[in-house]
């Protein structure tokens, strides 16, 4: 496939021989400074490896705009003939914060959030990823803090908290309240973030006290932080709910209740018109606690199956209209 | 130098034991011969990878391209080695509208790309 595709092309394609990658020096000893770069760049701003693709992406981006041993000029000015600036570096994986442009942001709202410069982006901003809530995004009004960077072991706002090496008891106490303190802004913050309205919104108090988690959330191991089991699933299919027990004698119920009730009499069909079809539909009725009370079965028309202005006025719900009951008052009361 | 050993000669003729025994690899030159008289006369090519772990977005290699003249790298994150082939097609439109020159000869190494 490939050597076609060189042929189509007319490009020579040049494999080098076997357990000498020596031959394809100038790519191996490119990858060796990427990597290197890459390394040191994770270790200085004790970042997580998982970063390695923004930083290697960032890697090329700077070796693109220095010169080599060999080649007294940078390189993007080579490829593309024109003068490059290099005003616009910073140091890759430093504290920064971007500012919350005013459409997003109330009144009193903050100006500013904090995010880690993991990048460029072409014309001329930055792609900043957000700590807390996991995304990257671009941007081109930062203030970049090249000798900060995040603390990754902790997941608050720990950067800003000093603690003293020498603390009494008291003092100790304290600390640890305000590091809590800390902890339950974030959840509200994480919150708000992954809303997708921009509105204000604060956690019930039903839910104070507990950690809240998206729906969505994913750990480290890529698996879902919720799931659940269902252990009793309602049935959709009569033909499956006819081979259970429990089913079985809720129909049985329900048919009963319908003739006790009277809900229908037997007619036969009107010339040209079709029956209109019904269907069962099973409910499970639960306790609070989530245990199984009742198995009930419920026998519908399938009252879509009307159309308008031939037959849609000629059903009526089973419920007695207020106007009936009232209508019924009325006459008792007009004939005492 | 030691008592009792005659003089050695060394053989000129090349001996069969020799070869089967000791034979290095030949030496690569150091100066490597630079063939590009402009942009994208050569272009060279290597994938890198499996990185231990996942990048953010899922990827464990990348591949980069090396232009000989003006030494300019361009990388790509891709998610297997067979994306190579793709990327090289993606780089090839994007690089030969850029400087308006075309591809002349791609060196990479038979890894299975």
């Amino acid at each position: 496939m490939f050597e076609n595709f060189c042929e189509d092309n007319v490009i020579v394609h040049e494999v080098t021989t076997p357990y000498a990658p020596q031959h394809n020096g100038l790519a191996e000893r490119r990858n060796r400074s990427l990597l290197d770069m890459t390394r040191s760049m994770l270790k200085i701003k004790k970042m997580p490896n998982t970063f390695w693709g923004e930083v290697v992406r960032t890697t090329t981006y700077i070796l693109n705009r220095c010169p080599t041993k060999k080649l007294y000029q940078i390189l993007e000015e080579i490829w593309l003939g024109s003068k490059q600036s290099a005003r616009h570096l910073r140091v890759f994986g430093s504290l920064c914060y971007k500012h919350i442009p005013d459409a997003k942001k109330r009144k009193l709202g903050d100006k500013s959030e904090p995010m880690i410069l993991v990048g460029y982006h072409e014309p001329g901003a930055y792609r900043l990823y957000h700590p807390l809530n996991h995304l990257i995004v671009i941007s081109r009004d930062v203030k970049v803090y090249g000798n900060e960077y995040w603390d990754w072991n902790k997941k608050e706002k720990s950067y800003n908290i000093t603690i003293p090496t020498i603390i009494e008891e008291e003092e100790q106490i304290e600390q640890v309240q305000i590091d809590i303190e800390v902890q339950n802004e974030v959840h509200v913050e994480e919150n708000q973030v992954t809303g997708t309205s921009d509105r204000q919104m604060s956690v019930s108090t039903r839910l104070a006290g507990h950690e809240i988690t998206p729906d969505n959330e994913i750990n480290k191991e890529r698996e879902f932080v919720h799931f659940a089991l269902l252990a009793y699933s309602e049935l959709i299919n009569y033909e499956i709910a006819m081979t259970e027990e429990v089913w079985k004698n809720a129909m049985i119920e329900e048919l009963n209740a319908i003739n006790i009730n009277n809900t229908w009499e037997l007619t036969k069909l009107p010339a040209r018109k079709k029956a209109i079809n019904v269907k069962w539909i099973f409910k499970l009725k639960l306790k609070p606690n989530g245990e199984v009370t009742k198995h009930k079965a419920r026998l519908l028309a399938r009252g879509f199956m009307q159309k308008d202005g031939m037959d849609y006025f000629e059903v009526y719900a089973l419920v007695a209209r207020l106007e009936t009951v009232r209508l019924i008052v009325a006459i008792t009361c007009g004939r005492n | 130098m030691i008592l009792g050993v005659p003089k050695m000669e060394i053989p000129s003729t090349v001996c069969d034991t020799c070869l089967i025994g000791k034979q290095p690899r030949n030496a690569f030159s150091s100066s490597t011969t630079h063939r590009s008289k402009e942009v994208l006369n050569v272009v060279y090519s290597d994938v890198c990878g499996a990185l231990e772990v996942r990048s953010l977005g899922g990827k464990k290699y990348f591949i980069n391209f090396i232009d000989e003249f003006s030494k300019k790298i361009l990388l790509y994150l891709i998610n297997a080695k067979s994306e190579a082939f793709d990327m090289f097609q993606k780089f090839k439109v994007l690089v030969e509208k850029q400087s308006g020159k075309s591809i002349k000869i791609l060196r990479i190494d038979g890894g299975g790309e």
